[in-house]
């Protein structure tokens, strides 16, 4: 039994499982039916989970990543590292994976960006928005959405190409 | 397949239980009807879809991998791992079933709810209101809970 191997492995699945069911969740099946709901109550929805999605979804990238690299160097067989990142097929699919997660959650956090930009604009109103409110509301929203599908493909991506990484 | 359809299946059971319906519960009752009646057939659809493929593709997984088969569950250590993880996974799936009917026993009394705007609610009503809330939230972190076992206990599998 290899002990490190375990605990790196528990640290680097468990969270990577959270963070892209989350994602794909998120961008696929909640915002889409939040957004049909429409105001008030997306707004609502919205103010009331973005921070925890935020908290959740920055927690458990940045735990996957990090004990991923760690795990790179630690994997039996596969070392020195670089050597063998772009010398070998499964390196390359490593790689791979690590650049399309990393993209995946940079396009998530522009994405929550977005969804902030538009909050911040509810949050002002007094009333109804006036229709360039309600304009750039709407751009926000939608350039949200496309972000989050986006990195929820490269995050899905990501954990396709280390998954094969040790058959190719 | 196996990989994908389980860490949707995993991400959607933690971001539901722990995030989701606790938020969506502690705001206005208004506010949990629209979301179960946007989310909840989308949810039951998506998350049951992902576990079915989960397992079989699961077993498939097992059949076809060079030097396992099925008869090594509980066998060695990788199989009382894996043997740990469909357990676990088995019993997620129907926990989740049984979550599945309480939301949409709960969606069905919103809705009787909505279309009798005059009717008063009762004690009764809002004590078995209470009771589904309850129900969902205990199956819900259950859920969450299983599926990390079986994720976690067949990601060590190999190494064990």
């Amino acid at each position: 039994m290899d002990a490190e191997i375990i605990i790196l492995r528990l640290l680097h699945i468990v969270p990577g499982s959270v963070w892209v069911g989350s994602a794909i969740f998120l961008a696929w099946v909640l915002q889409p039916a939040i957004a049909k709901t429409g105001p008030p109550h997306s707004g609502a929805v919205m103010a009331n989970m973005v921070k925890p999605i935020v908290i959740l979804l920055h927690s458990t990238a940045w735990i996957t990543m990090v004990f991923g690299v760690v795990m790179a160097f630690r994997v039996p067989g596969r070392q020195p590292l670089f050597d063998n990142l772009w010398s070998t097929d499964w390196g390359t699919m490593i790689w791979l994976g690590f650049l399309f997660a990393v993209v995946g959650y940079a396009l998530g956090f522009a994405g929550g960006i977005n969804s902030k930009k538009m909050m911040d604009i509810g949050k002002t109103l007094t009333g109804p928005p006036t229709p360039e409110q309600a304009g750039q509301m709407a751009g926000y929203q939608k350039r949200a959405m496309m972000l989050t599908k986006v990195a929820s493909l490269l995050v899905v991506a990501a954990v396709v190409v280390m998954a094969l990484a040790q058959h190719v | 397949m196996h990989i994908v359809s389980g860490s949707f299946w995993v991400g959607a059971a933690i971001y539901l239980a722990v995030l989701l319906e606790p938020k969506i519960r502690s705001g206005s009752i208004d506010l949990e009807r629209q979301i179960l009646r946007r989310t909840s057939r989308l949810n039951s659809l998506w998350i049951t879809s992902a576990a079915v493929l989960t397992i079989v593709s699961g077993f498939a997984l097992i059949s076809l991998a060079p030097g396992r088969s099925i008869s090594d569950l509980g066998e060695s250590g990788w199989g009382t791992m894996i043997l740990i993880g469909l357990l676990a996974a088995l019993a997620a799936f129907f926990i989740s079933g049984f979550a599945g009917m309480a939301t949409a026993k709960l969606r069905r009394a919103f809705e009787s709810a909505g279309d009798n705007p005059d009717a008063t609610t009762t004690p009764e009503s809002e004590q078995q209101l209470a009771l589904f809330r309850r129900r969902l939230s205990s199956l819900g972190y259950l859920n969450a809970v299983l599926v990390i076992i079986a994720v976690g206990t067949m990601a060590v599998a190999r190494f064990v």
